[in-house]
C-alpha cells in the first residue's frame, strides 16, 4: 500500500483509505474525490495534479500523504 | 411597482433559479437570457449580491434568479449556502442547472444531488463543441432519458438552444414534465434507514441528505427528529461499519458512471499533440519556482499597468528612478484618481465657492460644502475607476484558468500565513490600495480564510502610506542607505505582520478553518467573455459607490467637524478645535518614547481618513504650506521616527478600507475586532521598534 503522494507520473490509482478527519473528507468530496474511485496522477512534484473523469485537480502534498491508493491496470477507454 | 405594472392584472410570472458549478458559464447566460438587463441586490436578509432578471415570452413572465455558482451540496461558504437553501427550499417553479463538459462528472453528481430533492429542474448543456474536439461526445436525447428531466443543447455565444431551454422551462414551471417522479438511487443496506424517516414524513430526497448528516437540514429539523436521525446514524457506523456519507457519495459517483457511460462517447481527440494550455501547465506546475516567477510576473504586469493608469504609482517611481523626474510628476498629478480629485477641487473652489459667497453664505458653511461635502464625494468617486479595473482584472484572471493554476503555485508562499495561494491576489492588489484588496477577497472560496485575509490584509502597506513613508524618512534620515533599509524593512514587516494577524486571528474557533490545505480543480483555459467581464465589473463598481460611499461620505464630513468645530463654534484655527483635545488625548500613547505632539496625535487622527492625510494634517497644523518643514517641526530622533512610522504603517486602514471591510461583511464586531487587532499590534511593533534602536549608535 502506498500514499498518493508516492504514485508515479502517469499511474492509475484507486483510493483505498483517507485517512483524515471531516475537513479533508468533506474538502476531497466536494471535488468528487471520495474513497473507491479511481485516479490518475498526471504530475507529482509539488503540489500533486490529478485527472479524475474528465477532470483536473491539484492537491496539496499533506493531503495527498493521507489519501492510501493501490495501483490498477489502466482501462483504455 | 409602477402603474403600468399594476394594470396589467394578473400576469403569470414564474420564479426561475438558475444554477450551476463556478466557472460554467452561468453569468453569460443569464446575461445573454435577460439582455444583460439584470439587477444585482442582496438576497433578503444575507449579505450576498443575487441578480435577478426578467424574460418574456408569450405572454408569460419568468423571473430568473442567478444564484451564486455551486460546488456541490457540502457548502463552504455563505454564497453556497444560499444556492443550497434556495435548492432545499422549492419556493420556484423550475431551475435551470447549467451542466458545464469541462466537467461533467461533477456536474452530474450536483445534478443527482438536486434531482434527489426535485424534479422541476431543465438541465442546460453548455461548450459542446469545444468538448466535441477534446473528444467528449454526448448523446443529448440518452441523458434526457437516463435524467427524467428535459436536457437542452445550449451556446449562448453562438444562440443556440435558448428559444428551446425558455419555452422548456416555462412548461417545467407550468407542471408539464410532473408524471416523471424524482430522480431515485438505490442506496442498498441504507434503505432501510431511509424508509425509517420516510415513515416520519420526510420526503426521500431529504431523507436521504439527513442520513448523509446535512448540517443545514440537521439544523432545521425539530429537537426530536435530530436526536432520532443521529441515532439512526450512529447506527449505521455501528452495525454497517460504514460512514452514511461516503456511502451515499459512491452510489451517486457509480451512477454518476453509469450515466456517462450509456450517454457519452469518447472518440479520438480532434486536437493532436498537447494544447498551449496544456504545455503551459506542464511548464508551470512542473518547476515551481519557474511557475511562481512566471504567475508573479503577470500578476505584477497587470497590476501595474492597472494602478499606473489610476494611481501613478509605482510608475513614477520606475520613472524616478531612471531619471525622468519630469514624467513621474506629471503621472503623479495626471492620472485618472488625481484628475478626478482635481476635477472636484476645481469645482469646489472655482465654481462652488465663488457661487456661495455671491450668495452671501456664511465662511463656515462654504468651508463644510468645499472641504467637507465635495471633498467626500471626491474620496469616494476617485475609487470607482480603479474597482472598476481591479474587477476586470480579477474576472478575467478568474475565468480564463489562471486563478486555478495561481491557488495551486503560490500556496507554498501563502502557507505561512496560513491561507490559500488565491489569497496572493488580495495581497497584491492591498500594495496599491488596500480598498480593492480587501474586495478581491470575494475569489476565497471559504468564507473562514476570507475573514482571515481581510482581518490581515490592512497590515500590507498601501501607495498613500508609502507617501508618508517616503515624506517622514527624507525630512530626518539623511543617509541614502538607511532610507532605503529602512522601506525594505516596513514593506518585510508588514508581510510579516499580516502572517502573524492571520495565524492569530485563526486561533479564534469562528476563523479557523479545517483541512486548509489545497484541493483545486484545473479547468481548461479558455479566454474570457468581455461583455460579462465588463457587465460583471461596471455593476460591482456601483455597488461600491452606493455601499462603501454611504460610510466613506460621512466619515469625511465628521473629521471636517472635528477640525473646524471647537469650543466657540467654527474655526480655521486647528490649535483651538476638537482636533487639539482629541490630538493631545491620541499622542500620549508615545509618551513612552518621548513625543508629545498634538499635531502628530491630530495627523494620526486625520490619518484614519485618509494616510497621504497625515502629511497634510501635519502641514495645517503648523501652518506651513512645505510638508517636510511641518514633520522637521517635530523634531524627532531616528528611533522616533521609525517607531512612529511603523505605527503609521500598521495602525488602522483608512476610513474607505473599514467600509468595504463592512460592506463585504456586515459584521460590525469584526470591524472592531479589525481595528483593535490593528491598532494593538502596531502599539507593540513600534515600541518594540523604538527599545531595538534605542540599543543602536545611530
Amino acid at each position: 500500500m502506498q500514499t498518493l503522494a508516492e504514485v508515479e507520473e502517469g499511474k492509475s490509482v484507486r483510493i483505498v483509505e483517507i485517512m483524515g478527519g471531516y475537513g479533508l473528507i468533506s474538502r476531497l468530496l466536494r471535488l468528487g474525490i471520495i474513497k473507491g474511485v479511481v485516479v490518475s496522477v498526471v504530475r507529482n512534484r509539488g503540489p500533486v495534479v490529478l485527472r479524475f473523469g474528465d477532470s483536473i485537480f491539484a492537491i496539496g502534498r499533506g493531503m495527498a500523504m493521507k489519501i492510501l491508493v493501490e495501483e490498477v491496470v489502466r482501462v483504455e477507454q | 411597482m409602477s402603474s403600468r405594472e399594476g394594470l396589467r392584472l394578473v400576469e403569470k410570472e414564474y420564479v426561475v433559479g438558475l444554477i450551476a458549478l463556478p466557472n460554467a458559464g452561468k453569468t453569460t447566460l443569464f446575461n445573454f437570457l435577460t439582455g444583460s438587463r439584470g439587477y444585482v441586490a442582496n438576497w433578503p436578509g444575507k449579505t450576498v449580491e443575487v441578480y435577478t432578471g426578467f424574460v418574456e415570452r408569450d405572454g408569460k413572465k419568468v423571473k430568473l434568479i442567478d444564484l451564486p455558482g455551486i460546488q456541490s451540496l457540502h457548502t463552504l461558504s455563505k454564497e453556497e449556502e444560499l444556492t443550497k437553501e434556495f435548492i432545499l427550499s422549492k419556493k420556484y417553479d423550475a431551475l435551470v442547472l447549467l451542466v458545464n463538459l469541462e466537467s461533467l462528472y461533477r456536474s452530474l453528481y450536483f445534478a443527482l444531488q438536486v434531482l434527489e430533492v426535485t424534479n422541476k429542474v431543465i438541465i442546460a448543456v453548455s461548450k459542446l463543441d469545444t468538448a466535441a474536439s477534446r473528444g467528449v461526445k454526448v448523446d443529448i436525447k440518452k441523458l434526457e432519458e437516463l435524467l427524467k428531466v428535459p436536457v437542452v443543447a445550449i451556446s449562448s455565444l453562438k444562440n443556440i438552444g435558448i428559444d428551446e431551454l425558455i419555452s422548456k422551462t416555462i412548461a417545467v414551471a407550468e407542471n408539464k414534465y410532473k408524471g416523471k417522479g424524482k430522480y431515485k438511487l438505490n442506496y442498498g443496506i441504507l434503505e432501510e434507514y431511509i424508509s425509517k424517516l420516510m415513515a416520519m414524513g420526510e420526503e426521500r430526497g431529504i431523507a436521504v441528505r439527513l442520513i448523509e448528516g446535512d448540517p443545514y437540514l440537521l439544523d432545521k429539523i425539530n429537537q426530536d427528529k435530530r436526536i432520532k436521525v443521529e441515532e439512526l446514524r450512529k447506527g449505521i457506523k455501528k452495525r454497517l461499519g460504514i460512514d452514511p456519507e461516503e456511502h451515499i457519495a459512491r452510489v451517486r459517483y457509480e451512477e454518476v458512471e453509469r450515466i456517462v457511460k450509456q450517454s457519452v462517447n469518447y472518440t479520438e481527440r480532434l486536437i493532436k499533440g498537447k494544447t498551449f494550455g496544456e504545455k503551459f501547465d506542464d511548464f508551470i506546475l512542473s518547476n515551481w519556482v519557474l511557475g511562481t516567477l512566471t504567475l508573479l510576473s503577470l500578476t505584477i504586469a497587470g497590476l501595474f499597468v492597472i494602478f499606473a493608469i489610476n494611481t501613478g504609482f509605482p510608475l513614477n517611481w520606475v520613472l524616478d528612478n531612471v531619471g525622468l523626474s519630469n514624467w513621474a510628476t506629471f503621472i503623479e498629478n495626471y492620472n485618472l484618481g488625481g484628475l478626478i480629485s482635481l476635477g472636484f477641487s476645481l469645482l469646489g473652489n472655482d465654481l462652488v465657492k465663488p457661487l456661495m459667497l455671491m450668495l452671501n453664505a456664511p465662511t463656515w458653511s462654504i468651508d463644510l460644502v468645499v472641504n467637507g461635502v465635495i471633498a467626500g464625494i471626491s474620496a469616494v468617486l476617485s475609487f470607482v475607476p480603479l474597482v472598476y479595473m481591479i474587477n476586470v482584472f480579477m474576472a478575467i484572471v478568474d475565468d480564463s484558468g489562471l486563478m486555478a493554476r495561481s491557488s495551486v503555485i503560490f500556496s507554498k508562499i501563502s502557507r505561512i500565513a496560513g491561507v490559500s495561494g488565491k489569497a496572493i491576489f488580495p495581497m497584491g492588489i492591498s500594495i496599491g490600495c488596500n480598498v480593492p484588496g480587501v474586495l478581491a477577497t470575494r475569489i476565497l472560496e471559504d468564507d473562514k480564510e476570507r475573514y482571515r485575509v481581510i482581518l490581515a490584509l490592512p497590515f500590507i502597506i498601501c501607495q498613500a502610506r508609502l507617501i508618508v513613508m517616503i515624506f517622514m524618512l527624507s525630512a530626518f534620515i539623511i543617509s541614502p542607505l538607511l532610507q532605503t533599509s529602512s522601506m525594505l524593512f516596513f514593506y518585510l514587516l508588514s508581510f510579516v505582520m499580516f502572517a502573524i494577524a492571520a495565524r492569530l486571528v485563526s486561533t479564534i474557533k469562528t476563523y479557523r478553518s479545517e483541512g486548509e490545505e489545497l484541493a483545486v480543480e484545473l479547468p481548461p483555459y479558455h479566454s474570457p467573455s468581455w461583455k460579462v467581464v465588463n457587465w460583471i465589473s461596471w455593476d460591482r463598481s456601483k455597488s461600491f459607490i452606493t455601499k462603501a460611499g454611504t460610510v466613506i461620505f460621512p466619515a469625511s464630513i465628521v473629521l471636517w467637524l472635528i477640525t473646524h468645530i471647537g469650543m466657540h463654534g467654527y474655526t480655521t484655527i486647528p490649535a483651538q478645535s476638537l482636533g487639539y483635545i482629541l490630538g493631545s488625548w491620541v499622542i500620549k500613547i508615545f509618551k513612552p518614547m518621548g513625543i508629545n505632539d498634538w499635531q502628530l496625535g491630530l495627523a494620526l487622527l486625520s490619518g484614519v481618513m485618509a494616510k497621504e492625510i497625515v502629511i497634510e494634517s501635519l502641514a495645517i497644523a503648523f501652518s506651513t504650506d512645505n510638508p517636510i518643514v511641518a514633520i522637521r517641526a517635530l523634531h524627532l530622533t531616528i528611533p522616533q521616527t521609525l517607531s512612529i512610522l511603523t505605527f503609521i504603517m500598521l495602525y488602522v486602514p483608512c476610513i474607505a478600507t473599514l467600509a468595504v471591510i463592512y460592506s463585504e461583511t456586515k459584521n460590525l464586531k469584526f470591524v472592531f475586532l479589525n481595528l483593535f487587532t490593528e491598532i494593538s499590534l502596531a502599539l507593540v511593533a513600534s515600541y518594540v521598534v523604538y527599545a531595538a534602536l534605542s540599543f543602536l549608535p545611530l
